[in-house]
């Protein structure tokens, strides 16, 4: 990239996180205006009189979770019941009677729909889980805590780096790593996409967890040049992308199922040139370029019907302009 | 423009935020504890042996610096938190992020996300861009010598090919201006929840993305002149969502409404035809520029005719407006109503151009001011599940898709083909619409010690206008089992599926854009994949279990076979098995080591027929492909974290090995096929390290370090140049590298 661009990007870049602060700082005095809802302090003893005995041997655990999610819920709400050691791990009266491993909830060693009954106790209303009951991921027995770790301070496993969300999901779908590495991809491997940026993990209304209600309409989140609808229409692009393409990886050009020309022959094999065969014999070589078919090489057919998702142009019945 | 409105949009946005903040971080109640883990400064150090972008196709390793930085906030009180995200801070994918949240009341984020997309470096236009970015032009003389150079070749009746092209054009792609191809996406999102928590909450989502730069675009001017050349991308996304969510004692549900408009700042692109400076039509205009003599009879044929210049419709501006609800009804402690339903409506009505530009055309008048486009879709889907004692569970899901374009039809006498001829053939456009129908039911048994089968069976109908066939009907059965046997974690799946259409394949679908249709010209033995009577079958299975105690195995095996058995011509088969291996062990306290490898073997197969003018009815005239596809995927990795170290080593390597093997009887036209070898080969190793090491408790110091290298032999890019028959390519470099990257930072906390 030119120098006077690498020079621009990194100016704005610190100019929008020198505006963020600045715009924090000043406005915080105008916020003080706002009336404000008293919170009720916690009062001091609720984490400690409950995980003071819990932490006597899980120090670590309980100081870790003191900083999670569900930690600061606990904390927060001063509810005794929600979200501590016990809403968990269940009564521990015995198991501190006890002084070893015994008595006491461990939800990993629980069954799939045990472990699902603790979490759903008090995460069954959020909209997340709207589609959980009857998902794929539940009915295969994939539980919450295959995804989510409740101690680590910033619940490592369900993640905030998408690196490491989508290298969660390689750990049961390894075929899509494997896809991902392809020379034609998504950027997933580079962080600026992951899985959930197309899938639902807790379940949606289609087969394959999409967060939307079809594929096209998910690829038009991001590819919104192609919604039209247009003057000509190409048939199989309105119904479904992946007549065409596939999302996960490819090694044919712009995540092509099967490389041009021949992925448009499995559909057209018309008259003249739409049916011909072009083979080793049309492709260019050094030693004699004149072998070279412009229906095969480089793009091939899209080379000339460039329009191939649809088009305005009057004169484009073919798709060409 | 764009660049600057989406700058102000976020700053905007991000003071309206931090006035929002009731309390904000420096007032008196609640207290906020700050804590920044971490702040790093990275300076970044890129050799590369060569000018392809691919290593950097979706990110930015160039020389220079980067911040990344996490920065949180959590009140004292625990109830509200905020967070400061930068990654990448000051590069071309840089990301900044904000969030704060107060408990139980509302949330915001906010979000500045930049995506390259880097197609290809050093590519030659012999064009100019003008200055609104939507012409590329050659300079007159040029068109003008290369007119009169072709005519005085044609008075001459000497025979213009590609030899006879290729010289006049050489001397100017020789000091043709090069181009980078590629384009950025800039996103700002913003979204603000209200009512977090409560028994109702509100949703506002609001999403921008600018896209600009370029990607190669296929123009032409006729059979013998692609004229490859970037096309200049300045879109405009913006999408607005509102949202509401209730809760109650027996479900949650929520209702919302999206719209979302694009716009695209060039909306026409314009370009010169390097091999005319003047107007001009016949009836053979379209395959130019072309002219051969035939020495045994003297007879002449091809053209130098054709349009001076050409002209694309590139997206057009559209909208999407979309009311949608979802939720769930508890009905007992044991079953559950699940539902999703929308309304979309798609509309576009972007001003139609003329017919051509060729001034020595006469084209029928353009009787329609604009496109008048507008589709809508309707999507209703219910799920029914319970669960029953014994370990039962059903699930009945019933789904229905409807997309209906209802724009009218519009009718032309003739178009202008490749601009350079009228063919007077009336065309009529062609609204496709479809739907779609699916009833699913599935049975799930926990089988206690010996985990959970299930069974699944689901029918899937589509309904299709102006296609071949009118419905299309997919059966398919699918058993699974899960289980945990001891140690080990059993997965299996095998589902098979029969798919057929009623009625007969019409091939006289495709006439629906012909106002008087000429007869069909594709092969009657052609099944459109996309409806083809087809079998299916899909399978894999996956067995996890620990080894020696500190090793953990994976192993799985599956696949996927389409039959397309009743295809005569078209998509014929496509087969797929993989399998791989992965394993695991934790080195101790911090230590960690990965393996693992994996193999897909893919088989595509299909068939077609060489016809002239006709459909030719001979089957010498058959010609058949099949592929071959090898992938191997293999990585290796190992940690070590201590107190004051933290290590890292990956090794990736991916091979693709693709083989195309084309056969046609002898005697026929093509008279044999011959295949090729490198149908997509391709190798990538990516080697990297990282080392950070604590100086103090706030302070860190790391270097990281990456090579990849990357090969490439693929048919599609095969001894490629900047001009070859019929194609003048922009070639730009995305091809083989390999590459250092290094990277130095200081890692701070406080």
């Amino acid at each position: 990239m030119r120098r006077a661009r690498v020079v621009g990007r990194t100016f704005s870049g610190a100019a929008w996180v020198a505006g963020a602060l600045l715009g924090w700082a000043l406005c915080a005095g105008a916020s003080a205006a706002i009336a404000q809802v008293t919170l009720p302090a916690p009062e001091p003893p609720a984490m400690e009189s409950v995980a003071t005995t819990c932490a006597d041997c899980h120090e670590d655990r309980v100081e870790a979770f003191r900083s999670s999610p569900h930690g600061r819920v606990y904390q927060h709400s001063g509810d005794y019941a929600t979200a501590s050691c016990t809403s968990c791990h269940g009564d521990a009266a015995a198991h501190v009677e006890a002084g070893d491993g015994s008595n006491i909830v461990v939800p990993s060693r629980l069954s799939a729909a045990e472990i699902e009954s603790t979490c759903m106790r008090c995460h069954s209303d959020n909209a997340a889980q709207t589609h959980w009951q009857g998902s794929m991921h539940q009915r295969r027995g994939v539980t919450c805590l295959d995804c989510h770790s409740i101690h680590a301070e910033r619940e490592q496993r369900s993640e905030v780096e998408s690196a490491m969300r989508t290298e969660l999901c390689y750990e049961c779908h390894q075929d899509v790593r494997s896809e991902m590495r392809k020379v034609s991809h998504h950027p997933v491997r580079e962080g600026k996409m992951d899985c959930l940026s197309c899938h639902d993990p807790h379940g949606s209304i289609t087969t394959k967890n999409l967060r939307a209600g079809s594929v096209n309409e998910l690829c038009y989140d991001c590819h919104t040049e192609k919604r039209g609808p247009f003057l000509w229409e190409h048939a199989p692009v309105r119904e479904n992308c992946m007549h065409c393409h596939t999302p996960h990886g490819s090694n044919h050009l712009k995540l092509q199922a099967t490389s041009v020309p021949f992925l448009c022959q499995q559909c057209h094999a018309n008259t003249r040139h739409p049916g011909s065969l072009y083979d080793a014999t049309r492709l260019p070589t050094l030693d004699d370029p004149t072998t070279g078919s412009n229906r095969i090489f480089n793009r091939a057919c899209v080379d000339c019907h460039a329009a191939i998702h649809g088009s305005n142009h009057p004169s484009a019945p073919y798709l060409a302009h | 423009m764009i660049r600057m409105r989406t700058t102000r949009i976020v700053l905007g946005a991000l003071a309206l935020a931090a006035w929002m903040v009731p309390g904000g971080l420096l007032a008196e109640e609640p207290e906020f504890e700050i804590s920044l883990d971490p702040l790093v400064l990275e300076g970044l150090w890129l050799d590369q042996d060569t000018t392809s972008s691919k290593f950097q196709e979706y990110r930015d390793l160039s020389d220079g610096f980067r911040v990344r930085l996490g920065l949180q906030g959590l009140s004292d009180d625990f109830g509200r938190l905020l967070e400061v995200r930068i990654i990448n801070g000051g590069k071309d994918d840089a990301f900044y992020g904000l969030e704060y949240d107060v408990a139980g009341r509302w949330s915001l984020e906010l979000s500045y996300d930049n995506i390259p997309h880097r197609f290809g470096n050093d590519g030659k236009v012999l064009f100019t861009r003008n200055a609104s970015q939507n012409a590329w032009e050659i300079q007159d003389p040029i068109q003008a010598a290369l007119q009169a150079a072709n005519e005085a070749q044609v008075a001459a009746r000497q025979n213009i090919n590609f030899a006879f092209l290729n010289s006049l054009i050489q001397p100017y792609l020789a000091v043709a201006d090069t181009i980078d191809v590629g384009l950025q996406r800039r996103r700002t999102r913003a979204n603000l929840e209200l009512g977090k928590g409560g028994a109702a909450s509100w949703n506002l989502e609001y999403r921008h993305e600018a896209r600009t730069g370029t990607r190669n675009l296929g123009t032409s001017f006729g059979f013998n002149n692609v004229t490859e050349l970037p096309e200049p991308i300045r879109y405009d996304t913006t999408d607005a969502i509102l949202s509401g969510t209730w809760k109650w004692s027996q479900g949650i549900a929520t209702a919302g409404y999206r719209h979302s408009r694009f716009e695209n700042d060039v909306s026409t692109l314009f370009f010169d035809n390097p091999w005319r400076i003047t107007d001009s039509t016949d009836p053979s205009a379209y395959s130019s520029p072309g002219f051969t003599v035939n020495p045994l009879t003297g007879t002449t044929s091809g053209s130098i005719g054709g349009a001076r210049v050409g002209f694309f419709d590139l997206a057009p501006d559209n909208d999407m407006a979309s009311f949608f609800a979802n939720g769930r009804f508890d009905l007992t402690g044991r079953s559950w109503l699940q539902f999703s339903a929308a309304w979309t409506q798609f509309d576009q009505d972007d001003p139609l151009l003329p017919m051509t530009l060729n001034t020595a055309i006469v084209a029928p008048a353009q009787p329609f001011g604009s496109a008048n486009r507008e589709a809508d879709m309707k999507r209703l889907a219910v799920n029914y599940g319970a669960r029953y004692d014994g370990g039962w569970q059903l699930g009945v899901r019933y789904g229905y898709q409807d997309y209906s374009d209802d724009s009218p039809r519009y009718a032309w006498d003739g178009y202008v083909r490749f601009h350079a001829v009228l063919e007077e053939i009336a065309r009529i456009t062609v609204p496709v619409s479809w739907s779609r129908e699916t009833i699913t039911a599935s049975l799930d048994k926990d089988l206690d010690e010996w985990g959970n089968l299930g069974l699944e069976i689901k029918r899937d109908t589509y309904e299709r206008e102006f296609r071949e066939t009118e419905e299309t009907t997919e059966d398919l059965v699918a058993l699974k089992w899960d289980a945990r046997l001891g140690e080990a974690m059993v997965r299996a799946k095998y589902e098979m599926g029969d798919r057929d259409f009623d009625g007969a394949y019409e091939t006289e679908a495709q006439e629906a854009s012909f106002v008087h249709p000429e007869g069909i010209n594709n092969l009657p033995g052609l099944r459109k994949f996309d409806q083809a009577a087809r079998k299916s079958d899909r399978w894999n299975v996956s067995v996890g279990l620990p080894v020696a105690e500190v090793w953990a195995l994976t192993a799985r095996l599956g696949g996927s076979k389409f039959d397309y058995d009743e295809s005569e011509f078209g998509l014929t088969g496509d087969e797929t098995v993989r399998y791989g291996v992965d394993l695991n062990r934790e080195l101790g306290e911090g230590g960690s080591f990965f393996v693992w490898v994996e193999r897909a073997d893919r088989d595509v197969s299909q068939a077609s027929r060489q016809s002239g003018a006709t459909p030719s009815v001979n089957p010498l005239d058959n010609w058949f492909v099949d592929f071959a596809e090898v992938n191997d995927t293999f990585g290796i990795g190992w940690a070590k974290e201590t107190k004051q170290w933290q290590a890292q080593l990956n090794g990736e390597w991916v091979e693709s090995d693709g083989e195309a093997e084309i056969s046609s009887p002898p005697g026929g036209t093509p008279n044999l096929g011959f295949g090729f070898g490198n149908y997509e080969d391709y190798e990538r190793l990516a080697l990297s390290g990282k080392l950070d090491r604590e100086i103090t408790s706030k302070i860190a110091v790391g270097l990281s370090v990456l090579y990849e290298d990357y090969t490439i032999d693929s048919f599609i890019r095969q001894d490629l140049a900047n001009y070859l028959p019929g194609a003048l390519l922009i070639f730009a470099d995305d091809g083989e590298y390999a590459a250092w990257s290094a990277a130095l930072r200081l890692k701070l906390r406080f």
